[in-house]
């Protein structure tokens, strides 16, 4: 790799540097290939990383083997992990243990390590690579497969790939009106929750008056359940950094900004490696590429507020105030930040936008629905057996992604529902899971596609629980200002607690009803108005759960504290003393080897125990 | 605290109103929480009303007014932890600190948060504890981990990750 | 040189300055529109949202507050059909049950329909309505009070929580707060929370004239259509005959009945700005 950074100047000199870097690659014998993304990180693959190239030093073996950190590979169940070329060889569940074997048998003898590959669940066969899992085989990873490919913090890699050529491309070939044109026969969709056409904003925006004009990258990523964005970020930050040049270009904006949730340390650090980098080498600042366009960015970090993910509460963050939203009657393309002109985008809108400009609008546009073009990330979590990122085309079913790249509820049990779009979407039944990933689609059957987060649940999970949980959510997060967010949800949780507490009467399920209308009708921005989604997608879809509740004082999962007693089964109980030595509340007690017995006067029904048996003993009632 | 080290965190950030929020992340990490005079000087530094200072400070989740404690546990509370259980680490700290959220234990050791989202959601339920994610935790999980903070003072990073499950302790180090 | 635009509220094609909001150009006009966040010469946040109304845009509606809403040419608002008048009500409802104790948020939710109230009282002092907040902010430019907090626990504070030097007790927030003025007769006994029968609305209420109308507003059932266009000459007419001093809270002749382009069924007994939310219940500048 070049020790001095040569600045870039011209798009000749890109293209001159990028064959460099790429033969330079060649000479390396082996690759290894190690995931260093959020969920791996918490597998501690860092260590694994680490015992590495502590064990090529001592082998004297780092010039002929190449060791890299990347970004988020979505098999987040399975990690850490890692990819060895040549042979494509898909290794998981490493254990920095482990990092000897692999040189000695894989790298230098090339055997491959049985244990260390991954089980197919249908086949229970070993699988050699990536391509055969099933988990991979039925997405279509446009996105995320450059993970794979890069460390996100050389510039180098990115551009050994192909990086930048997208925004060559643009300064070249394309007019400002050229690229929005593109944009606009691809399709794309906003990302981040709403759905807007991205085309249609950024024209709006170009046609805004004032000279001064802005582009945001919305990296707040408040909905729970979702990490699409943290990856992208982390694994891939130059893909969004082009993406927002690009737009940037399109709309005459000459600064940028990424606001970066306060959670996500990691991406902030990638973030601003990746953009000094790109400083250092001329593709950000003053005439970039020779091109004449000239911009620079800066990256914000939040306060943890999920009510920062509304447009104009993060601009209002970004001026240094609270994120309070204000009424969207003027739209922020024409008055944003400081009162510019603005055009703000989710990360993975601005991460589609490089890849439509390199292949062309008619390949984004050839995939997906009439209503929704290209592919889209997921976040696939929950009481699902293989967790993890999924890339899929829109429009396929999600039964394709909760069964066959899911594979199923974990533990045997039976999927119950499936929630999507986080607190502003809605839980959808088994029986709609047919259902298309489809903007249109999912907000027709109640729910939504929202930033791409997809949580499954089992039978175990109480629906009006769940409802009272997104509730309880959103009346955290609410800034407050308007009566029928800050009032209307409070009262909404009122009645779901009263329900879920066996106090729960009939005339409240259709109070309820009214409640959420006014709330989605009348509040002044996003948070409020799809603050009621959860509410009513479950009470639409499982009626028979709330009356149960209301009418039986009966929960039927067995989840709500004030309906179930906690029983242990004389019977199966042999006296391990496991519950009496987990609970909290000194609520067990028993001699060694006799049944034990919960006093109910002091149970609270937490359910630690419940969870450490080992027998079975304990059952809900 | 030090006219000094605040000092260097308002460097270059004077009469910048927008940099409020950063200069308060400075100072939240270099003191774990946010002292009322701080307030004041960065009011008159940066430019912003004291009252606009004060908002910032309690509407956002990441500032505190109160001094955290010496070991930070944060549960994640978001839709995939939630599903999967997160609810039964909130009330083993319960039962075993007396904490609630947003609390701080008496001796000042430990102060428990709950985050709505980590961004590790497949590996749910998730605990940070001082910077470090536990993935897959579990009521006695944390037990263990709590109980190996409070007994060295530090972590002890095997046993709280509770590898040495139904294994003897070993001094690692 | 003001520029003007045309717009139609409720029927009526009503040419209004450039740059003011519905809300400000409606009441001018005699449209009664349910408010309690806005105070005239203070900024509009439109945080009470009792003032939504819809605004047709290509044949779809939508909601939303006139207060923050800038006119334009060509508009086309309806401020009182059932679906806002439902919406309106259920907002109201939510504030006499969060603070009943003040005739002022009573009276609001009267004239906004109100009739029976299905969630539990609580006691609260304060609607987060801003009034105070805006005149400390924007009035006197002392910034004494702000809004802390997020969500359910958003309150109107001092920094720190103590009063600073630089408040200088002039009074104008207490002044201008709903929860202060007259202070309701029948004060909330727990176990006893109900709207008493002293506000002089209810009584009107208990009688049933009205359905779910603004108490005594006959005018907002709405225009009979009758397109006329006010101009500026009839506008002067209507400001020069209106006495507006700070001092006078309670200005009774605010709206000569001349003005209006519309016939409506209105009852002999309609005293015309009594009670009216033309007339606001709340003091202003």
């Amino acid at each position: 790799m070049p020790k001095v950074k040569p600045r870039v100047k011209s798009v000749k000199d890109l293209t001159e540097l990028r064959k460099r870097l790429r033969s330079s690659v060649k000479n390396f014998k082996s690759k290894l290939t190690i995931c260093g993304g959020t969920g791996c990180h918490a597998s501690r693959s860092q260590d694994v990383i680490d015992a590495f190239k502590k064990e090529l030093k001592k082998r004297k073996l780092e010039e002929g083997v190449w060791v890299r950190a990347t970004g988020c590979h979505g098999f987040c169940e399975q990690g850490p992990l890692m990819i060895l070329e040549p042979g494509n060889i898909f290794y998981c569940g490493l254990k920095p243990g482990d990092a000897g074997e692999i040189i000695a048998e894989t790298i230098l003898k090339g055997e491959v390590i049985e244990r260390l590959l991954y089980t197919d669940p249908v086949t229970s066969k070993k699988v050699r690579t990536e391509a055969e899992i099933p988990f991979y085989r039925a997405q279509d990873r446009q996105l995320l497969a450059q993970n794979r490919h890069v460390d996100p913090c050389s510039i180098e890699d990115y551009i050994a790939i192909g990086g930048y050529s997208a925004l060559a491309k643009t300064l070249t070939e394309f007019s400002p009106e050229k690229v929005i044109e593109e944009v606009k026969i691809s399709g794309l969709r906003g990302r981040g929750g709403g759905g807007f056409p991205t085309a249609r904003k950024w024209a709006e925006c170009r046609s805004a008056p004032g000279e001064e004009k802005y582009v945001i990258c919305n990296a707040d990523e408040g909905d729970p359940g979702a990490y699409m964005d943290r990856s992208i970020l982390e694994g891939n930050p130059h893909l969004v950094i082009e993406g927002m040049m690009i737009g940037a270009w399109a709309i005459g904006a000459r600064q940028g900004y990424i606001y970066v949730r306060n959670e996500y340390p990691l991406a902030v650090k990638h973030a601003r490696i990746a953009m000094q980098q790109a400083r250092e080498y001329g593709l950000l600042g003053d005439d970039i590429l020779g091109g004449g366009f000239s911009f620079d960015m800066e990256i914000c970090r939040g306060g943890g507020a999920f009510v920062c993910g509304e447009s104009t509460a993060l601009m209002a963050s970004l001026e240094g105030k609270v994120g309070e939203p204000r009424p969207k009657d003027v739209h922020t393309v024409a008055n944003g930040l400081w009162h510019k002109p603005t055009t703000l985008n989710n990360v993975e809108t601005w991460a589609n936008v490089p890849p439509i400009i390199s292949n062309g609008a008619a390949w984004f546009a050839g995939k997906g629905t009439r209503g929704s073009k290209g592919t889209k990330i997921f976040a696939l979590t929950g009481r699902v057996k293989n967790t993890g990122l999924v890339e899929v085309a829109m429009g396929t079913p999600l039964r394709t992604i909760v069964f066959d790249i899911g594979g199923g509820a974990i533990n045997g049990r039976a999927v119950k529902a499936v929630q999507t779009g986080g607190p502003s979407g809605g839980c959808l039944p088994l029986d709609r899971l047919d259902l298309p990933v489809d903007f249109d689609a999912l907000y027709d059957a109640g729910s939504m596609v929202g930033s791409g987060g997809i949580v499954v649940m089992d039978e175990k999970t109480c629906m009006v629980d769940v409802a009272k949980y997104f509730l309880a959510f959103l009346q955290d997060e609410s800034c407050g200002k308007c009566v029928p967010c800050r009032l209307g949800i409070d009262r909404m949780l009122e009645i779901v607690t009263d329900i879920t507490e066996g106090r729960g009467r009939p005339e409240q399920i259709d109070l309820l009803k009214e409640l959420a209308d006014t709330v989605a009708s009348a509040s002044l921005c996003g948070l409020g108005k799809t603050a009621p989604n959860p509410v009513l997608s479950t009470l639409r879809y499982f009626p028979e759960e709330y009356e149960a509740h209301v009418n039986e004082k009966r929960c039927p999962a067995g989840v709500c504290r004030e309906l179930i007693e906690y029983e242990i089964d004389a019977e199966k109980c042999n006296g391990c003393g496991t519950c009496r030595r987990a609970c909290p509340y000194d609520a067990i007690k028993g001699k060694k080897k006799e049944a034990h017995v919960i006093a109910s006067h002091k149970c609270q029904k937490c359910g630690i125990c419940l969870s450490e048996c080992k027998f079975d003993s304990i059952i809900v009632t | 605290m030090s006219v000094l080290t605040l000092e260097s965190i308002l460097k270059g950030r004077r009469s910048q109103p927008h940099q409020l929020i950063e200069v308060l992340h400075d100072v939240q990490e270099r003191y774990r929480h946010i002292p009322e005079e701080d307030m004041r000087i960065v009011s008159r530094e940066l430019g912003v009303p004291l009252i606009e200072v004060y908002r910032v400070a309690n509407f956002y989740k990441a500032f505190s007014l109160k001094p955290r404690g010496r070991n930070v546990i944060t549960i994640c509370t978001g839709t995939a932890c939630h599903v999967r259980g997160s609810n039964l680490l909130s009330n083993q700290v319960l039962g075993q600190l007396g904490i609630s959220p947003g609390d701080t234990t008496e001796d000042g050791q430990f102060t428990l948060e709950q985050v709505n989202c980590l961004g590790a959601c497949a590996l749910g339920p998730v605990v940070v504890l001082n910077g470090t994610y536990y993935k897959h935790m579990t009521p006695s999980k944390l037990r263990s981990l709590i109980n190996s903070v409070n007994e060295k003072g530090i972590e002890d990073t095997d046993d709280a990750k509770g590898k040495t499950k139904g294994k003897k302790r070993q001094r690692s180090h | 040189m003001r520029k003007y635009v045309t717009l139609k509220i409720d029927g009526a094609g009503i040419r209004a300055p450039k740059g003011s909001s519905v809300l400000d150009v409606a009441i001018e006009y005699g449209i009664c529109i349910p408010h309690l966040c806005h105070v005239p010469n203070l900024s509009d946040i439109g945080a009470c949202r009792l003032c939504i109304v819809e605004n047709i845009v290509n044949g779809r509606s939508k909601i939303t507050t006139s207060c923050t809403l800038g006119v334009e040419e060509g508009m086309v608002i309806l401020s009182n059909t059932e679906r806002i008048k439902k919406l309106r009500r259920n907002i109201a409802e939510l504030l006499v049950a969060q603070a009943p104790n003040s005739r002022a948020i009573q009276d609001v939710a009267v004239r906004c329909g109100v009739k029976e109230v299905r969630y539990p009282f609580r006691n609260n002092d304060c609607v987060l309505c801003g009034r105070c907040v805006r005149v400390c902010e924007e009035m006197w430019q002392a910034r004494a009070i702000g809004f802390v907090g997020r969500g359910k626990d958003r309150r109107v504070d001092f920094p720190f929580g103590v009063r600073p030097d630089f408040c200088k007790k002039c009074g104008s927030c207490i002044y201008l707060c709903p929860m202060t003025i007259t202070p309701c007769d029948g004060p909330m006994k727990p176990g006893k929370e109900y709207l008493c029968g002293k506000c002089e609305s209810q009584l009107s209420m208990a009688s049933g004239a009205m359905e779910d109308t603004c108490v005594w507003c006959e005018l907002g059932k709405g225009f009979s259509v009758h397109d006329m266009v006010i101009n500026e000459r009839l506008l002067l007419f209507m400001m020069i005959s209106m006495p507006i001093s700070p001092s006078s809270t309670l200005p009774k002749h605010f709206f000569p009945l001349t003005a209006y382009p519309v016939s409506y069924s209105g009852s002999a007994a309609h005293d015309q700005g009594e009670n009216c939310f033309l007339r606001p219940i709340v003091p202003v500048f």
